[in-house]
């Protein structure tokens, strides 16, 4: 277990350092740079701008410069919002989006998982059906469509929760809704194949002929198989939801993470764009050595090969 | 008795339904709340990327800017060309090039330290650094040795027109006569920073120095900064030490930056804005003829045009394919059926400042397929015929779009040109625009101050954002020569003639004057239309509601 963990490590460093040095040579390859506006500014004051900010270096120099940096666990200073650190930036914004990521997740896995299992154990009534046609609408409905539709009915008709804006405790509940139908549609369709691949299977016979009744064949032994394929849906869905999403953000006025990735690219912020990928990869990282560990928690066949290899 | 089961939680579920929506239906909405506290809540565009106004762009940081600092000379509610008293009481200048301005002793920073003339020297010592790199900078070159101290051409700050005659008594000196100098110090390049705090927190000239964080900033307007949350809001309080506090009518102004025009507009209806920043398009029509009371409409100082590059084709350097291109836009159906945000096509180059303005700008562009045929057939391209194909690059955006195939089919139908439209990433777009690499291109310019100077300098032969490859002598020459004009009707009557060399040759083709649209809540007084969109924060009220 230790050796598997310790091997992981190494190879998320690796990955890291790879995602960074791509995306450090891609944000400098692209036309443009931070300090080119509507207005032309002359060549020597352009020249100043660059110089503050050591873009004047040899581009090996910088990369070694960001590096460094990096490996304080420094992501460098924001060139667009003066004064700001990256590091600063992803700490405000962070936060929010884990808040609205981590009800997102826990949104769609309380309506998913129970709609894709009912629809597999109900299969081919009208209450699969309906599951069914819920989660390809919930899949096919845009959240930019969405979103707009529910502050629409539930801030400004019902005036239940703000339309938008970041205010009140309850300002996570829309935008989460929002993400978590999306994600639930997902969820109840894996959730439903992997149910109906193993309710056909010999040990759930086994069960059904030792008498169990039938929640106890569902809930218990069937369940623990059936979510496998949803369990590793979740890890990067997990770190895709908890990473901000620039749609939810601009529709609900959030100032979360998800902004940061277009925008820094956008705005060729260097040091804010190829932070906020390599904080992303890190994220996916981690989670999906959890989903590892999981996968390992749920099927003792895995546990049983102790080899964890995915 | 599944049954029963059944009803009672179905009984429950909807009477928490109902429990919550009395309890949640009710909430008072954030601008009554605000009202009474006398907090205006403003839409705000985008997150401002910086307070400190010396390297500050854009509109969103301005119109914060402007409630936190104050000028020499300020702005009026509603008069685009009056120039209010500011720091300065009063201010003189007998041949316009030489300017004294008297301050006014009781002028105070947020610190409580008098704000003098010699405050005003180190700001303009600042901006004007080369290590400071301001964009805006420029904006000070009419002042004498300006150009050359940012070029760094001179080290000596002391060659550059600014004085400090005393605690109270400032001189500028312009490199020409200007009698709309004083119009031109309402722009926040001129505004004064306190040079002793910026160097508490670093370095004078470093970008990236924390001044401007709450707690740290000290400023000289109405209002103080109290807190900066980003990409959330940014409050400002009323000044305790500002000059003229018994008239600021607000107790505080709250900036939410949304960058969305329809998450703005339903924050306005969800009672969270006084004012918004924008309308979507869509919804212009609904607030005209629904709520008249709330919509505010009207021109502003800021011109969109296409750019022709005259070293791309040898054709484009030919001055009759750009009169054709010109005369087979069709205009009006532009901003009737495309853009429909209550914009005018454009005549002209320099906006139109309403109806006693001093400047009139030549009525020379017209919708006329037939003379742009004629023309285009002059210089050798009857019916298209041998006209290379021509791309048209713009930012990627839909409202560009849209305008660029309406002219792509007008200049198709009308003149048998066939034209590509290409869009790029904003970078992209100004990389290749800078560099020249295009052929056609649509761009924009927002005036900075009321004269027209602010929409001709740009096409003078080295200016850097000509970027036409046009250059006219005579063209230069006036605009030289306005520059050296003391009388205004007389300087009036030069740019006019520059203006007409300009809309004859078009290197670039106006084709709309913006409007801006925005919904203003019924409680907010004192809000006027104004074609910079610049206000003097101080002067605006907030009526509580339950006083209606």
């Amino acid at each position: 277990m230790l050796v598997f963990f310790v091997r992981r490590l190494i190879q998320a460093a690796v990955v890291l350092l790879v995602v960074f040095t791509i995306t450090f040579a891609m944000v400098r390859l692209a036309p443009g740079g931070p300090f080119a506006g509507e207005r032309v500014v002359a060549a020597e004051i352009l020249a100043a701008q660059e110089k503050a900010y050591g873009l004047d270096a040899s581009i090996l120099s910088q990369y070694g410069r960001a590096l460094g940096l990096l490996l304080r666990g420094d992501l460098g200073p924001s060139y667009v919002y003066e004064g700001r650190s990256v590091n600063d930036l992803i700490g405000d914004a962070f936060p929010i989006s884990l808040i609205i990521g981590f009800a997102g997740f826990a949104i769609a896995l309380l309506i998913g998982l129970p709609l894709g299992v009912l629809a597999a154990v109900r299969k081919n009534t009208a209450l699969d059906h309906l599951a069914s046609g819920g989660a390809m609408l919930g899949i096919c409905l845009p959240s930019f469509v969405l979103g707009p539709i529910l502050a629409l009915i539930f801030g400004i008709r019902l005036n239940w929760f703000n339309a938008s804006g970041w205010y009140d405790a309850s300002d996570w509940f829309l935008p989460a809704l929002t993400l978590g139908l999306f994600y639930a549609a997902y969820i109840a369709r894996l959730a439903r194949a992997g149910m109906l691949e193993v309710l056909s299977l010999d040990y759930i016979r086994t069960a059904r002929a030792k008498g169990l009744a039938e929640s106890v064949v569902v809930g218990k032994h069937a369940l623990r198989r059936a979510i496998l394929p949803v369990a590793s849906f979740l890890g990067p869905a997990f770190a895709g939801l908890i990473s901000g999403s620039i749609v939810i953000e601009r529709v609900f006025q959030i100032p979360g993470l998800g902004y940061h990735f277009v925008g820094a690219a956008m705005n060729r912020d260097y040091y804010l764009a190829q932070g906020t990928v390599v904080f992303y990869a890190l994220l996916i990282v981690l989670l999906n050595l959890v989903v590892d560990l999981v996968h390992a928690a749920l099927d003792p066949r895995i546990r049983e090969k102790g080899g964890l290899q995915s | 008795m599944p049954y029963l089961r059944r009803a009672v939680v179905l009984v429950l579920v909807a009477g928490a339904v109902l429990w919550f929506d009395r309890v949640r239906s009710a909430r008072p909405s954030r601008i009554e709340q605000a009202s009474d506290q006398g907090i205006l809540l403003v839409g705000n565009g985008t997150e401002p990327q910086t307070l400190d106004f010396q390297i500050a762009t854009g509109k969103p940081e301005h119109n914060i800017v402007s409630a936190l600092f104050e000028g020499l000379v300020a702005e009026h509610p509603s008069d685009d060309y009056a120039n209010l008293p500011g720091v300065a009481e009063s201010w003189e200048s007998e041949d316009f090039i030489t300017w004294t301005f008297r301050l006014r002793e009781e002028a105070r920073w947020s610190n409580g330290a008098p704000v003098t003339a010699r405050d005003f020297v180190s700001s303009y010592r600042r901006i004007l650094a080369p290590e400071l790199g301001g964009d805006y900078a420029q904006i000070l070159y009419l002042m004498d040795g300006a150009e050359a101290f940012h070029r760094g051409k001179t080290e000596d700050f002391s060659q550059v027109g600014v004085k400090a005659r005393g605690d109270h008594l400032l001189e500028i000196r312009l490199i020409g006569p200007a009698p709309y100098f004083p119009s031109l110090l309402k722009h926040y390049t001129w505004y004064p920073v306190h040079a002793a705090t910026i160097a508490a927190h670093g370095s004078l000239t470093d970008r990236a120095n924390r001044w401007t964080q709450p707690g740290k900033m000290v400023s000289n307007g109405p209002f103080v900064l109290k807190s900066w949350k980003f990409d959330h809001v940014i409050e400002v309080v009323k000044s305790h030490t500002y000059w003229d506090r018994e008239r600021v009518g607000l107790e505080a102004i709250r900036y939410f930056p949304i960058s969305s025009d329809t998450t703005e507009e339903r924050a306005f209806r969800d009672g969270q804005l006084h004012v918004t920043q924008t309308l979507p398009i869509d919804r212009i029509a609904h607030y005209r003829d629904e709520q008249p009371e709330v919509y505010r409409t009207g021109p502003q100082l800021a011109t969109y045009f296409y750019r022709i590059n005259l070293k791309a084709l040898p054709e484009l350097a030919d001055v009759r394919v750009r009169q054709a291109f010109s005369l087979a836009i069709d205009r009006q159906a532009i901003v009737e059926h495309v853009t429909k945000g209550g914009q005018t096509a454009a005549f002209g180059m320099v906006p139109p400042s309403g109806n006693d303005a001093p400047y009139r700008t030549p009525e020379m562009l017209r919708f006329d397929p037939e003379a742009a045929r004629a023309r285009l057939a002059d210089a050798g391209f009857p019916g298209g015929q041998g006209f290379p194909k021509l791309t048209v690059l713009f930012n990627t955006s839909e409202g560009h779009r849209l305008i660029a195939q309406a002219i792509q089919e007008m200049w198709k139908q009308q003149l048998g040109v066939e034209v590509e439209l290409l869009n790029q990433d904003w970078k992209v777009y100004l990389d290749r625009t800078s560099k020249g690499d295009y052929q056609v291109c649509r761009a924009a310019w927002i005036g900075d101050y009321m004269d027209p100077s602010t929409f001709l300098n740009m096409w003078m032969t080295d200016d850097g954002n000509n970027q036409t490859g046009w250059s006219s002598p005579a063209y230069d020459g006036l605009l030289r020569k306005a520059a050296r004009t003391a009388d205004p009707t007389a300087r009036f009557h030069i740019l006019e003639e520059a203006e007409r060399i300009l809309l004859e040759e078009l290197p670039a083709i106006p084709i709309y004057w913006y409007a801006s649209n925005r919904a203003v809540s019924r409680q907010v007084e004192n809000w006027h239309h104004k074609l910079l969109d610049n206000r003097p924060w101080k002067d605006l009220r907030l009526k509580p509601i339950n006083k209606e």
